[in-house]
This record gives C-alpha cells, sequence and structure tokens, in this order.
C-alpha cells in the first residue's frame, strides 16, 4: 500500500510539472515579444505639421516639396570648395561686412554651378570685368585669387547691408545679378511688396523654386506666365523660368543649416510600434497593399519587401509597386525602386535615416537580396531607431519592431533611405 | 472506498497524459510542413531549432515547387565537405551555407542561412534563410529546370539602372519605367549663367552629348532609351 501510494505521489508530481512545464512554455513566446527593457523609453512624438520658423528649406537639402537641391556630386564639390570661400571672406578688408562664406558659395552655385575653372573671361564667379584664366580646372591658387576678387565685389554691391538678416542677404544676391527692373516687376504682379520686390523676390536667379508659385516646374505656374527669367543676353524674360535650377537664397539658406532638420527625435515609441506591427501581422486586407508574389507555403505577409510595401501602398500617397504589375524586386532594390516607381515626384534618396523613410541594406552580395523596412521612430537621444520590418518565410508571429543603433546606420554603408516621409497619411 | 478513489484518480492521470500527448502532436509548426535533412544535427551547430525548422520547411516548398513531392523524398542530406559557418562575436552572428543532395530527385540545393542570438536583433530578419538553386560545377545530377523561391520577386531591369542616379556638377541622370520595363531617363539640367551667356540650346546639347558618352561608356546604347529633359 505504502509503494502504491509513493508511485501515485510521484505520478501526482510528474503531471503537476509537465502542465507546468507547458504553461512556462507557452508564455515564453509573449515574453519574447515584449522585452520589459524596452518600455522605459521615452521617444518623442512625430508630427508632420512642424515647422521651424518661416524657413523655406524644411530640412537639409531639401526644398518646399521634398525634392533635393544640390545634387551628390554638387555637395562633394562644395564640401571641397569650402576652404576657398572661407578664406576669401576672412580677407582683412571684409572683415567688418561679416559676409557668410554660404553666400559666396551660393553665388558660385548661380554663376557656374560651383565649377573650378571657367569657359569664358568671366572666372568661376562670372565677373564681367573680364580677365580670368579660360580653362576648364583651375589651380587651387587662382581659384582661391577668384573666390577672394567675388567677395570684395560682393561688398561693393552690399554697401552697409547688414547681412544677418534674411532679407538684406536676397538683396545682395538681386545686386549681384544686377537687380533687373523686370524681376521687381514680376515681384509686384505676384502681390509681393516692394519691399520684397526690391529684395529680389521676383528674381529666379534669387528665388527660384522657393515655393509653389515660383516653381516653374509645376502647375499652375508652369503655364500661366507668372514666373519668367531672362535666357538671352538682351531678351525679354521668358516664361516660365527654367525649372531645375535653385535661387541663391534656397541654396543659401540650405547650406547656412539654419532649418537643418538632420537627424531629429519623433515617430513611434516602442509600445505603438509594437501596436504598429501587430496591425501589419493582423491585417486580414493585406492582400489589398502587398504583391501577390511571396514565399510559397508561409503567408504573403512573410516578406520583408512585403511590409515596405505595404506601409507605402497602405499609409502613403506614393506607389509602392512597379506600375501595373506589382512587381517589387527584393529587400536591396526597393529604395531605388521608390524613385523609379514614383519618377515625377523627385523622391530622396540618402544615407540619413527620418522618422517613416523607408531603408534598404545592401550585403554587397549579388546573390544576397538584403532586406528592406521602415524607420517607424527616432530617439538621437538614447541613439535608438526603432524598426519594422518582416523577414522572408517566417512566422508572422515573429515581426516584431527592433531596437538598432542610430550610429551605426548612419555611418554604415550598407544602408539607404528613401524619403517617402512626406507622403505618409493616416498613421 | 480508497481504492476506488485511486482508480479513478489512475484513469484521470492518463486521460490527462493522453490529452498532453494528442496536444503536443497536434501543435501545428509555425513553418509549416517540413523536409528533413538526415544529418542536419551532426553537421549544423550553434542554431535553434526554429532555424532548423525554417530551412526545412523552405526546402519542402522548394522542392515542391520544383515538380517534385516533398513528402516522398527521405534522403536529403547535406553534401560533406560544402558546409561552412563564420561567427562574428559582436553581433553573435553565426552565418553559413550548404549544399543539401537528394538523390531520389536528383536535385540539389543550395542553403544560406544567419542567425544571431541578440533578441529582436536586425541580423535575423530580411532573409535569415534562403534556399536557392545550383549552378556551375557544383551540379552534380542533370540540370533540370530549376526555380527558388525567391525568383518571382526579381525585377530584371535595364542595367543602366544599376549606374543611376549619375550626378555631374551641371546635371542629374534619374529613370522612370514603365509597365513594360521600358527606361525613361529624366534629365535635370542645372544651368548656370554661364550656360546662358553660351546660350542655352548650345549648353543643353553639349550636355547631352556628353550623357550619350556616358552611356556608351557603360557598355550601353543610348539610342535605346527616351529621354526627359528638364531646364
Amino acid at each position: 500500500m505504502v509503494m502504491i501510494n509513493k508511485i501515485f505521489y510521484k505520478l501526482k508530481l510528474s503531471i503537476l510539472l509537465a502542465t507546468s512545464m507547458v504553461f512556462v512554455f507557452g508564455s515564453l513566446k509573449v515574453f519574447a515579444t515584449d522585452i520589459e527593457f524596452y518600455q522605459s523609453n521615452d521617444i518623442l512624438f512625430y508630427s508632420p505639421e512642424d515647422t521651424v520658423g518661416d524657413c523655406i528649406v524644411k530640412a537639409n537639402n531639401t526644398d518646399y516639396s521634398g525634392g533635393s537641391i544640390l545634387n551628390s556630386k554638387q555637395l562633394e564639390q562644395l564640401r571641397s570648395n569650402a576652404i576657398f570661400y572661407q578664406n576669401a571672406v576672412a580677407q582683412p578688408e571684409l572683415a567688418e561686412f561679416n559676409i557668410p562664406w554660404q553666400v559666396l558659395a551660393a553665388i558660385h552655385y548661380e554663376e557656374t554651378s560651383l565649377a573650378r575653372g571657367s569657359s569664358n573671361a568671366d572666372g568661376p564667379f562670372q565677373i564681367t570685368s573680364g580677365g580670368y584664366p579660360v580653362k576648364p580646372s583651375y589651380t587651387d591658387a587662382e581659384f582661391q585669387d577668384a573666390a577672394d576678387k567675388a567677395a570684395l565685389f560682393v561688398k561693393n554691391k552690399i554697401g552697409n547691408l547688414d547681412l544677418t538678416k534674411s532679407d538684406n542677404i536676397k538683396r545682395a544676391f538681386f545686386l549681384y545679378n544686377g537687380a533687373a527692373g523686370a524681376y521687381k516687376t514680376q515681384a509686384l504682379a505676384l502681390g509681393l511688396t516692394q519691399n520684397q520686390a526690391d529684395n529680389g523676390e521676383g528674381s529666379p536667379y534669387v528665388m527660384n523654386k522657393a515655393d509653389l508659385k515660383r516653381d516653374p516646374g509645376v502647375e499652375p505656374t508652369k503655364s500661366n506666365n507668372t514666373w519668367g527669367q531672362f535666357i538671352k543676353n538682351g531678351g525679354a524674360v521668358e516664361y516660365p523660368a527654367d525649372s531645375s535650377h535653385y535661387g541663391a537664397f534656397i541654396v543659401y539658406q540650405s547650406l547656412s543649416g539654419l532649418c537643418a532638420g538632420g537627424l531629429a527625435s519623433g515617430g513611434m515609441d516602442i509600445s505603438q510600434a509594437r501596436d504598429f506591427m501587430a496591425i501589419y501581422r493582423n491585417d486580414r486586407n493585406s492582400l489589398n497593399y502587398i504583391s501577390s508574389n511571396h514565399c510559397k507555403g508561409f503567408d504573403p505577409r512573410s516578406n520583408c519587401v512585403g511590409f515596405s510595401v505595404y506601409f507605402m501602398n497602405k499609409y502613403t500617397t506614393i506607389k509602392g509597386f512597379k506600375p501595373s504589375v506589382t512587381l517589387t524586386g527584393n529587400g536591396v532594390d526597393i529604395t531605388q525602386n521608390i524613385l523609379l516607381w514614383n519618377a515625377g515626384l523627385n523622391i530622396v534618396r540618402d544615407r540619413t535615416p527620418a522618422v517613416y523613410s523607408v531603408f534598404s541594406r545592401d550585403d554587397h552580395d549579388p546573390l544576397d537580396p538584403g532586406h528592406t523596412g521602415v524607420i517607424l521612430g527616432i530617439n538621437v537621444d538614447k541613439d535608438q531607431m526603432i524598426i519594422g520590418q518582416a523577414s522572408w518565410c517566417q512566422p508572422l508571429s515573429s515581426f516584431v519592431p527592433a531596437i538598432v543603433s542610430l550610429k551605426q546606420w548612419t555611418k554604415s554603408p550598407d544602408y539607404t533611405f528613401a524619403h517617402i516621409e512626406k507622403y505618409v497619411k493616416n498613421i | 472506498m480508497y481504492k476506488r478513489k485511486k482508480i479513478i484518480t489512475i484513469i484521470i492521470v492518463i486521460t490527462a497524459l493522453f490529452v498532453l500527448t494528442i496536444w503536443y502532436f497536434l501543435q501545428k509548426s509555425d513553418y509549416g510542413p517540413q523536409l528533413r535533412i538526415k544529418n542536419y544535427d551532426s553537421k549544423i551547430k550553434n542554431l535553434p531549432n526554429t532555424r532548423k525548422q525554417s530551412i526545412e520547411s523552405m526546402l519542402y516548398s522548394t522542392v515542391k515547387s520544383n515538380n517534385a513531392d516533398p513528402q516522398n523524398v527521405s534522403d536529403a542530406n547535406i553534401r560533406e565537405g560544402s558546409n561552412y559557418q563564420d561567427y562574428i562575436s559582436d553581433k553573435k552572428l553565426y552565418s553559413g551555407s550548404f549544399i543539401v543532395d537528394l538523390p531520389s530527385i536528383k536535385q540539389s540545393y543550395v542553403v544560406n542561412y544567419k542567425y544571431s542570438s541578440i533578441d529582436n536583433s536586425i541580423d535575423n530578419s530580411g532573409y535569415p534563410v534562403l534556399v536557392s538553386c545550383l549552378s556551375g560545377d557544383k551540379i552534380i545530377y542533370s540540370e533540370f529546370k530549376c526555380t527558388d523561391l525567391l525568383a518571382p520577386q526579381y525585377i530584371d531591369y535595364d542595367p543602366i539602372v544599376k549606374s543611376l542616379p549619375y550626378d555631374t556638377l551641371k546635371y542629374r541622370i534619374r529613370a522612370s519605367v514603365d509597365s513594360e520595363n521600358k527606361v525613361t531617363l529624366i534629365v535635370n539640367m542645372d544651368l548656370s549663367n554661364e550656360d546662358y551667356k553660351i546660350g542655352r540650346e548650345k549648353s543643353v546639347n553639349k550636355y547631352k552629348a556628353e550623357i550619350s558618352a556616358w552611356i556608351v561608356s557603360l557598355g550601353l546604347d543610348p539610342n535605346k532609351y527616351t529621354y526627359d529633359y528638364i531646364y
């Protein structure tokens, strides 16, 4: 009898242990996706309505419509030219004028697209007194000399204008370009004041692509003959003005970092990101937003490309597919393909993450399809980014937000970001 | 009375064990049906069971998509000498590759995997497991029209797309594609005062010629593209 009792006791104990094990292991899945550590963060909320003062340039090198101002080659050239501009404005005779070096850089962009040479005798800053070497590539000494003369030319034009004021910077550009009366008339016709007209608000040289009414590449400005430019020397104003080139003040403001966005905290915190990913995992209508091409045997959402495309098609106004056929490409291709699918929007693709930008990772192996996902939140102070992502042929339950190092991703040559954030709706 | 109580307890225990056993075997794997690789456990180390399930599940689906019945395959084996594994300590990341042979259906595949033991590591995302078709001198059976699961997702764009955007001080070249994959090159010309002094059309023509020369330097034919010049 005692023996039977012992067996019963052991049996009861085994059942108790087995039952406990079932519950413990059953619960582990929950803990794995619910890390307490992340709950302590305090990531700020993103507000797309945030603006900085009266800045035209919303973020580094980005114009009013989200397009990039200078291209990669021009930015590279600016970095190597900067020391010459800085030397030029630091000449002793200019000490009291406080000419920002970015003024000289913007003029250089207007005159010869930042070239370190000239196809005529007017030099890189196109000062018509002539006498500059005519060759495609100046020596450092020749270019410094040209920059020095340009800085002195600016000083002579501005008189005693206080260049700490934006209006005076505009006026300096306008004066450099000759302050044509036709552009003052153009400003007045746009409803601007006489003072604004005198500052060059009506001149494409100063303000081209500053805003919709001065952007000759888009309607109605493209067709309504309100924003024109002198195309030929001695000719009349022609409509519309050329649409690829930015006004000097827009370039100046971008370079000055006065309105620089740079890396900014915002977006979702980890708790919100978890909820957001849960929507993806549980969305019965997901096939309305993602490609039918997917890992066979798995849910169509089991794909990193699936998540990025879902995000674009559900939460933005841009196209997350190749037109007509819903092909997507692999993770590594997505940021490039976003530009192809939305060529008319001039979407910026660079190496700087932003909240709600889409990333692609390139593992630099032709056989590796890389990765893609969406930046759901950034906390600069904590060096954290929250990533929304999915994975190829993996169970839906594994699609939870990841936290990565902002610094590591920004420094890495592996990541590119397509800046679709301005097209986000309904998050 | 006491004996009766024990008999009831025994019945309850046996029933509970039976239910638990049934429940255990009915648990559906997150990874769906799998094709077992016989020597996996002796060859592949440091990976969790979920990676094994992922590999064997993807192998199952890949075999199925290549017109064979994975349920009838029981001889999958990792090829001797094909297995390697790397480890990156700061990421606690194991990555590796091996070839799996399936003699009964005369097919082979290459498996690539990644696994980091850091919770929610980005390295576990994207394409942590890939089962791909074998190529070149690694093929030991006769070739078959192999397709892998990722193939339908791939878009074969014109090769110029890989070189874009292309920037110079005077222009940026981007591309758009239509539903037939036809590429239109969008060229934003950034004309400066110097260009207007030369004459706008003359300057534009000079840059058009430069762009043609650049495309030729890529080994491509500039005449096969449509251009949209914006200035």
